[in-house]
């Protein structure tokens, strides 16, 4: 499918010029842009009757667009997002607005010294969408599409495989700052290899440009002894191995021995070979069944040559539990949280393994301080947390390779590597004005505990490493409980300050 | 022998396509491509005639194009679908598994879509453009 364009009468956002800003009153004065933008509450009268914010006692209207007038007001919120100068201050968003406001133009909301008279507010009822939407595809090509605006993402793909997306374009229409009020690219439930984004272009969205995750079956251990395990779901197809989903440790392969599950009673396997005394320790409580499947050697996801920019929040590109994945060639610029990032977080989102990220260049990215999250480490970060939102201790994740990137600007780490075994950082990556925050956490930290007395000195590395083994390059690191670093990084680093 | 010779037979009548194989993608031509803007109005889809699709004009093209490509999915001859290069509005949804869509392909394997660089302007931005 190729070679069309996208766009809506009724946008999804709207946009306002700032013409006061009070921190005292806690308020905005706003009118809408070039007097052709609608006010909040004409954007909300429209949007609360197609679903987004609709009261639940509305009538379902969804079909019926021309009965909107006739709905109810009820109380909602919207996102709102600043900018200045024609580019997002993706640095310190976003701001929840409850609506319907009392009056047109003044928009209650902490302008935290970030909103200015003369900027541009952005006021974006997001719900609905995609603009396009595929489902238990195979091998299907999106080419040379270009999508101005969606309710929701611009495309998500769920329990696809083989999907190529070559030559997308989403972007603001013409007299615009905003393009989707959600993400790009989708890749949701990705049930096998193939997937490809490629050559495409992903700038003003308002969640993660490109991002996605594999269909992995996964069944959670409720008992186990050496000879069998109790699973709270069907297992996947054997051989499997185990992954502790409070401290990270692994049991099985790959790549070591993988198990085989063979039924013995409702919801009990029998595990050949059998597990060890200690094995069992590490699989229970918290346990969790992966497929080594997983781990097939088919590229499962390409994402190459990509130009990602000006993003309103979250990450450039972001893949969970995912192996088999190259992110290279891409160009990311302006971005709240992690320009790359790769999670691990069982059951849903399993290890990583088998990862390149090469040859991309980042530019200001991961540069929110309006709180740090999780996904807002370092520019370039592969991490994983544990089922109840711990760090770990353990290296479920495996083989991942990062070389010849270029990060310049970052407001905290370069690079993050977190519970990987086997690897290489290689020498060619460049790291330049990183740890601009000076271990600052922002506005209202919102870390992991167990990471947060961390994070102070972490954030001010090139390149830092949690609870890894065996990755080349990256000598300096922490775990839990803490480790003395122990020698500089090899990196060759040319800080600004 | 006669057994092979049967299930060849039966393969064949009853292979995807095979029914449609005589059936023209375009009534009386030889051509695969079915152009929306100018082979609609040949054919019936569900026993109802739909006008050509003319870029530019401000009527609502979501029923037609949906009807040009239900009937080239369900006609294996044809082998592409296009129209002609200009504007198309969309205001008219089809419900597909509980969501609203302006457009909906489904199926069409070896079924390429080229709209030639149309440009499609749907009403709401809250329902899907385009649903696979």
């Amino acid at each position: 499918m190729s070679a069309f364009s996208i766009d809506y009468v009724h946008l999804p956002f709207t946009e306002l010029a700032v013409t006061k800003v009070s921190e005292q009153h806690q308020l905005i004065l706003a009118e809408p842009l070039n007097g052709s933008w609608p006010n909040p509450g004409q954007l909300y009268k429209h949007q609360s009757g197609l679903g987004p914010v609709a009261c639940p006692s509305a009538p379902d209207t969804k079909t019926q667009s021309s009965s909107v007038r006739s709905l109810p007001l009820c109380p909602a919120e919207v996102a709102g997002f600043d900018t200045r100068g024609g580019l997002p201050l993706y640095g310190d968003t976003n701001w929840q607005i409850a609506l319907p406001l009392p009056e047109p133009h003044r928009i209650p909301l902490d302008p935290e010294h970030v909103i200015a008279a003369g900027d541009v507010f952005i006021v974006a009822a997001r719900g609905g969408g995609p603009a396009i939407y595929a489902k238990n595809d195979r091998a299907d090509t999106f080419k040379d599409i270009t999508i101005f605006t969606s309710g929701g993402p611009a495309i998500e793909s769920w329990y696809s495989q083989g999907m190529a997306f070559i030559g997308i374009t989403i972007e603001p229409g013409s007299g615009r700052l905003v393009s989707t009020v959600a993400g790009g690219i989708q890749l949701d439930n990705m049930t096998g290899p193939g997937n490809r984004v490629q050559n495409s272009l992903i700038e003003g969205v308002q969640d993660d440009s490109i991002a996605g995750y594999p269909d992995i079956g996964s069944g959670s251990v409720t008992t186990a002894s050496t000879a069998t395990v109790t699973l709270a779901s069907p297992p996947p197809e054997s051989p499997v191995f185990f992954v502790n989903s409070l401290t990270g440790q692994v049991v099985g392969g790959p790549p070591g021995q993988g198990h085989a599950l063979f039924a013995a009673g409702s919801q009990t396997y029998e595990i050949v070979p059998h597990l060890s005394a200690g094995q069992v320790g590490q699989v229970v409580p918290g346990g969790v069944v992966y497929s080594t499947a997983q781990f097939a050697p088919a590229d499962n996801v390409v994402v190459a040559h990509n130009r990602i920019a000006n993003s309103y929040l979250a990450r450039g590109i972001a893949f969970s539990g995912v192996a088999g994945i190259e992110i290279t060639g891409n160009t990311i610029t302006n971005t709240q949280q992690a320009g790359i990032f790769l999670g691990t977080a069982p059951p849903q989102y399993g290890p990583v393994n088998g990862a390149l990220i090469a040859d991309n260049t980042l530019t200001a990215t991961n540069m929110g301080m309006s709180g740090v999250g999780t996904d807002m480490l370092s520019a370039i970060e592969v991490m994983a947390f544990g089922s109840n939102g711990n760090v770990f201790g353990g290296q479920p994740s495996r083989k991942l390779f990062i070389n010849r990137n270029t990060i310049t600007t970052t407001e905290r780490t370069g690079i993050w590597v977190g519970n990987v075994a086997d690897g290489e950082i290689d020498s060619a990556n460049v790291i330049r004005d990183y740890a601009l925050s000076h271990g600052n956490l922002g506005l209202t930290p919102h870390l992991n505990d167990r990471l947060e007395p961390y994070a102070p000195i972490a954030f001010k590395r090139a390149v830092f490493g949690w609870c890894t083994r065996n990755i080349s390059g990256l000598t300096l690191g922490f775990c839990h409980p803490p480790t003395t670093p122990r020698s500089p990084s090899k990196m060759p680093l040319s800080p600004s300050r | 022998m006669r057994f092979q010779l049967t299930v060849v037979v039966l393969a064949l009548v009853l292979a995807p396509g095979f029914a449609h194989a005589a059936a023209p993608c375009i009534p009386g031509s030889q051509s695969t491509v079915f152009n929306a803007s100018h082979d609609l109005d040949k054919v019936s889809v569900n026993g109802r005639r739909y006008a050509n699709l003319q870029p530019n004009e401000s009527s609502d093209s979501a029923p037609g194009l949906n009807a040009a490509t239900a009937y080239v999915v369900g006609n294996h001859a044809c082998r592409q679908l296009t129209l002609d290069s200009g504007s198309y509005d969309f205001r008219t949804l089809t419900q597909i598994g509980g969501r609203e869509t302006y457009l909906l392909v489904s199926g069409g394997n070896n079924l390429s879509i080229d709209f030639r660089n149309a440009r499609f302007l749907f009403k709401e931005s809250y329902f899907s453009a385009l649903t696979v």
